[in-house]
């Protein structure tokens, strides 16, 4: 066995010390080296949890983000601590409410009445660290009272929004005849175009002392979109005086439309210049009288004229003896047109031509095509300068009728060229041999005058005919024609043939009915015969007046006269009551008849009759008949 | 035997171990230089994300800060700078050109406004940046204005001493529109509907469009507006949103009152009421040129003899059965329109609207601030 014997020199413990040495050098950099590690893991822990509380600020600001309602956005706490990686961290945030100030253009706190539209939020994160130091972190945020699930922006429901819709009512009415807007000459679909009412319904009509105010409408029916395109008319006759210079409204026209398929009124029209104006006379005349007086007149800094053909200065103004009158009182009649609800002046209204038939005429379809179609005529003439349509192409107007009433109507047609520029008349004008629609661009009225024209008999011992001074309509819809009548023949047995006949000026007091506003105006006429027969032994007929007294013993209203009711015996025949039409009587007309014996008996509650039963023996005509029946009220 | 080991190198006998120590010690210290390395990286990670977020909360006040300016200056447009606490930033307020709008973000009232709003943020020791970027839309709060003087949903009853002057072009050009329901209207008393201009001379009852003897077409009731025709949802027809969002309107009212006490010639915008308003005799609400939008929300209207208000009035039911009365004494008067999404009974009283065009206009024409809303356009946040 071998054993190693350590030789022992005089520096035997030098090792030890020199091992002592380096295990003290190794201890103390190791220890330094843990210390330094120490530090760095504590200093990634600090960073680490500072990290989890920014992502804590992160989170609560997002669910901020995420409240719909701002007014929730207000201060707080988490009720607990919020443990993440063994470390607790306390989260509390508050708000700062804000407006702006429009004054100094700066968010200021919200004082007392203000609202916030403005938030400032500051999350505050805490928590202890490993070395028992408490750690922070604090951010703020700005809010706006917008939310982000606000959805009015991805939405445009203006385009899809509802709309109200006048459902069109093409149907002709027995008064009106509604026109399509088309050339018939042309080939098309009908259904395509639009029709027009020129007149719906009948003109209102309204007195104020010595002036009339007539209101009507148009309606323009657009078949594809059921939408209705409305003008409303006024025509007025007024008193005025003038008032030398100042600001009035030249006239508001028309033009193409900008989609171009129809006229619409020009917006740029209708503006204020220096030019001669007028006062309304008086207080009694209608507000509109005022508007009328005073823009009511024509000036060389306006294209656009109120009287067709005016060339250099105002048109004339007359007086009451219709002599020119330049400073003084005057007399005046304006169209106005109701534009986005107030009534603008227009040019006036121009006559084209003027027809009277029977109110029956257009029970007959076949005559109410005819009408429109000659109209149309009338139009295409007037518009190319052309020879108007003879009426005499019309189906027959002429009437052959028994004793008794028969009301008659007028028609006017009217042109407006006056409302359209000279280019655009050159365009429309240029469409009429074009486009099949060119109506639709005329802006062409067909107006019921049967109120407003002048109707005189050539004979009234065979058909008196009435014409009564114009008044106030009481019942428009169901009596228009109770109030104060005009064209209300009365057939007189004579087996005669005579002729009524109606005029109307050309210019607006064709409309109003009222007294000429200038000297020399033109007037349009038209008349028809009327022929009577007498009864004889296989054609009899009944008619008599029913006449009217009150508990006051003068005439009575239009009203007492209506609801009268008619017994027969034997009832085998057929009756007509009329009621009272303005001043003319009521009556009663039973046609056609063939030796009919009989009784007639009218009752009314809280009225007599006298004779109380009218008896009769129609025997080739030879019974006689009574001359009127008096309608007495009861005291 | 015993070997016997001699050294004669004695001074060299202690290396080793010095070696093994420093050995050691490098060891140690390369350790803790990669810990160092690693917790160094992972500091400088923790660092840049504190930074990021930094940067990006302070680019996001911007974008909020922009938006809020917006809603109180819908016409403003310029770089603002501003420090909102620690928070800096920078937000470019710009136009966007119209041809620049993608058609579908358009809306068809030709009043509103687009802007791009580019908001960038720095963290707290300006090391870290950020950009995001939001196209927003400057829009009225209503979309237009109501086509009838007075829009009732249910039906409507009037009496007493009315009035009505309708939209001169509600139901078409020319056509007039008074009042319009999806359930029967009944005129009663001595009241009527007429035009604007007859309303304003006071000849509404001589020149009536409509009264208790005739109804005429200024009256779309039950009887003649086709199915479908009158909105099914009233609060989307008239602000343009569903009735089940009318938060989001609400929360862009001027005042929220819970009465009308404190209301007057001043207030302008939407003013939304959640108690019942009672608007004092002779008081004046709003002006022609800078109206209010008044909405009643569960709760009854009255308003007294000779009081006025400009602007459009909408009585809303937001809860079911809930809804309020209206009543309205002698010589009140609404100018500008009036709706309720319930039906209205007024038997007695006076009832005085007055469609008014340039009163409505000046809620959607955008010369009153007030009256816009600024509306986020979807999907056009970024960041990149």
């Amino acid at each position: 066995m071998r054993s190693v014997t350590p030789v022992h020199f005089g520096h035997t413990g030098t090792s030890l010390i020199e091992v002592l040495v380096a295990a003290f050098v190794t201890s103390v950099g190791i220890v330094g080296v843990l210390e330094l590690q120490k530090h760095f893991i504590k200093s990634g822990n600090i960073a680490n949890a500072r990290l989890i509380a920014v992502q804590l600020v992160r989170d609560k600001m997002d669910s901020f983000t995420n409240v719909d309602d701002f007014a929730r956005l207000s201060s707080g706490a988490d009720p607990g601590e919020i443990i993440v990686n063994n470390v607790s961290f306390t989260r509390s945030w508050t708000m700062s409410e804000k407006y702006y100030n429009q004054g100094t253009g700066s968010w200021d706190p919200v004082s007392e009445g203000e609202r916030a539209k403005q938030k400032i939020m500051k999350v505050t994160i805490s928590w202890t660290d490993n070395k028992g130091k408490t750690q922070g972190v604090a951010q703020d945020q700005v809010f706006s009272s917008l939310s982000l699930h606000d959805r009015g922006g991805a939405i445009d429901l203006l385009s899809q929004r509802s709309q109200p819709k006048v459902v069109a009512i093409t149907a002709t009415t027995p008064d009106n005849p509604a026109f399509s807007l088309t050339d018939d000459s042309f080939v098309h679909t009908p259904a395509q175009y639009n029709l027009v009412d020129t007149a719906k319904p009948r003109p209102t009509v309204y007195s104020f002392e010595n002036n009339h105010y007539v209101q009507f409408d148009t309606v323009t029916y657009d078949l594809n979109s059921q939408i209705q395109d409305l003008q409303d008319f006024v025509t007025l006759n007024c008193s005025c005086i003038f008032n030398g210079n100042g600001a009035g409204a030249t006239p508001t026209r028309l033009r193409i439309a900008e989609r171009g398929n129809s006229l619409s009124i020009d917006k740029t029209s209708g503006y204020h210049l220096s030019k001669d104006t007028g006062l309304a006379v008086g207080n009694k005349q209608p507000a509109l009288c005022d508007k009328c007086c005073n823009d009511h007149h024509d000036d060389d800094a306006s294209h656009v004229k109120y009287v067709l053909g005016t060339n250099g200065g105002n048109h004339h103004h007359y007086n009451a003896s219709l002599s020119t009158e330049t400073s003084g009182n005057y007399l005046e009649a304006c169209r106005l047109r109701r534009v986005d609800g107030f009534y603008q002046v227009v040019p006036d209204w121009h006559l084209v031509d003027f027809i009277i038939m029977p109110q029956s005429y257009f029970d007959d379809a076949n005559n109410v095509a005819a009408y429109v179609s000659y109209v149309k005529g009338v139009v295409k003439a007037y518009m190319t300068g052309q020879t108007l349509p003879d009426k005499s192409a019309l189906p027959s107007r002429a009437m052959s009728v028994t004793p008794g009433h028969y009301q008659l109507v007028s028609r006017g047609i009217y042109v407006d060229k006056a409302s359209l520029n000279t280019t655009d008349l050159a365009t429309i004008t240029g469409y009429i041999n074009s486009r099949v629609d060119w109506l639709a661009f005329v802006p062409f009225y067909d107006i019921d005058l049967s109120l407003l024209s002048d109707w005189q008999s050539r004979d009234n011992s065979v058909v008196r005919v009435t014409n009564e001074a114009i008044n106030t309509q009481v019942d428009v819809l169901d009596d228009d024609y109770g109030t104060y009548s005009h064209g209300r023949i009365e057939a007189i047995a004579s087996n005669d043939t005579r002729v009524i006949i109606a005029t109307a000026r050309i210019d607006n007091t064709g409309i109003t009915g009222s007294g000429a506003i200038a000297a020399n105006t033109t007037q349009l006429s038209d008349q028809l015969s009327v022929s009577v027969t007498s009864n004889s032994s296989n054609a009899n007929s009944i008619f008599f007046i029913v006449n009217c007294t009150s508990a006051q013993q003068s005439a009575c209203n239009v009203n007492a006269t209506k609801n009268v009711t008619l017994t027969l015996a034997p009832d085998n025949i057929s009756c007509t009551y009329s009621s009272q039409k303005g001043q003319d009587a009521a009556s009663v007309t039973c046609n056609a008849l063939a030796n009919w014996s009989g009784t007639i008996k009218l009752s009314k509650a809280g009225y007599s009759f006298t004779p109380a039963v009218l008896r009769f023996v129609l025997n080739g005509g030879s019974s006689a008949q009574p001359a009127a029946v008096l309608m007495t009220e009861q005291p | 035997m015993p070997v016997i080991i001699k050294s004669d190198k004695c001074p060299q006998e202690g290396a080793l171990t010095l070696g093994m120590s420093l050995i050691m010690l490098a060891l140690s210290l390369s350790s803790a230089l990669y810990t160092a390395k690693t917790k160094l990286l992972d500091i400088r990670i923790a660092n840049s994300e504190l930074r990021k977020n930094q940067a990006q909360f302070s680019a996001e006040a911007g974008l909020a800060y922009a938006i809020s300016q917006l809603e109180a200056v819908p016409n403003f447009s310029k770089t603002l700078n501003r420090v909102v606490q620690r928070r800096e930033f920078s937000v470019n307020i710009a136009p966007i050109l119209d041809n620049a709008v993608p058609p579908q973000a358009k809306t068809s009232n030709g009043v509103d406004r687009f802007y791009h709003l580019v908001a960038s943020g720095a963290s707290d020791d300006n090391t870290g940046y950020r950009v995001i970027e939001q196209k927003v839309r400057i829009a009225p709060i209503i979309q237009a204005a109501p086509d009838s003087a007075i829009t009732v949903s249910g039906g409507i009853t009037l009496g007493g001493a009315f009035t009505v002057a309708g939209n001169p072009n509600g139901g078409g050009p020319g056509v007039p529109l008074s009042l319009w329901s999806d359930s029967p209207v009944a005129l009663m008393g001595n009241g009527s509907t007429c035009g604007l201009q007859e309303f304003d001379n006071n000849t509404c009852n001589n020149l009536a469009y409509s009264d208790a003897s005739m109804t005429k077409m200024d009256v779309f009731d039950d009887d003649l507006v086709p199915v479908g025709t009158f909105p099914v949802d009233l609060f989307a027809y008239t602000f343009g949103v569903p009735v089940a969002d009318y938060g989001e309107t609400k929360r862009q009212a001027e005042r929220l009152l819970a009465n009308c006490d404190s209301l007057g010639v001043d207030d302008v915008g939407l003013i939304w009421v959640t108690g019942d308003c009672q608007i004092n005799a002779n008081n004046i609400v709003g002006r022609a040129s800078s109206p209010v939008i008044l909405v009643v929300e569960n709760a009854d209207l009255t308003i007294n003899g000779g009081a006025l208000i400009y602007g459009l009035v909408y009585c809303f039911t937001s809860v079911p059965g809930s809804a309020g009365t209206v009543q309205m004494v002698g010589g009140a008067t609404i100018r500008g329109a009036f709706m309720s999404d319930h039906a209205i009974n007024l038997a007695g009283g006076g009832f005085n609207t007055r469609f008014d065009q340039d009163v409505l206009n000046a809620m959607v024409d955008g010369t009153n601030t007030e009256f816009m809303s600024v509306q986020i356009i979807a999907g056009s946040w970024k960041d990149f």
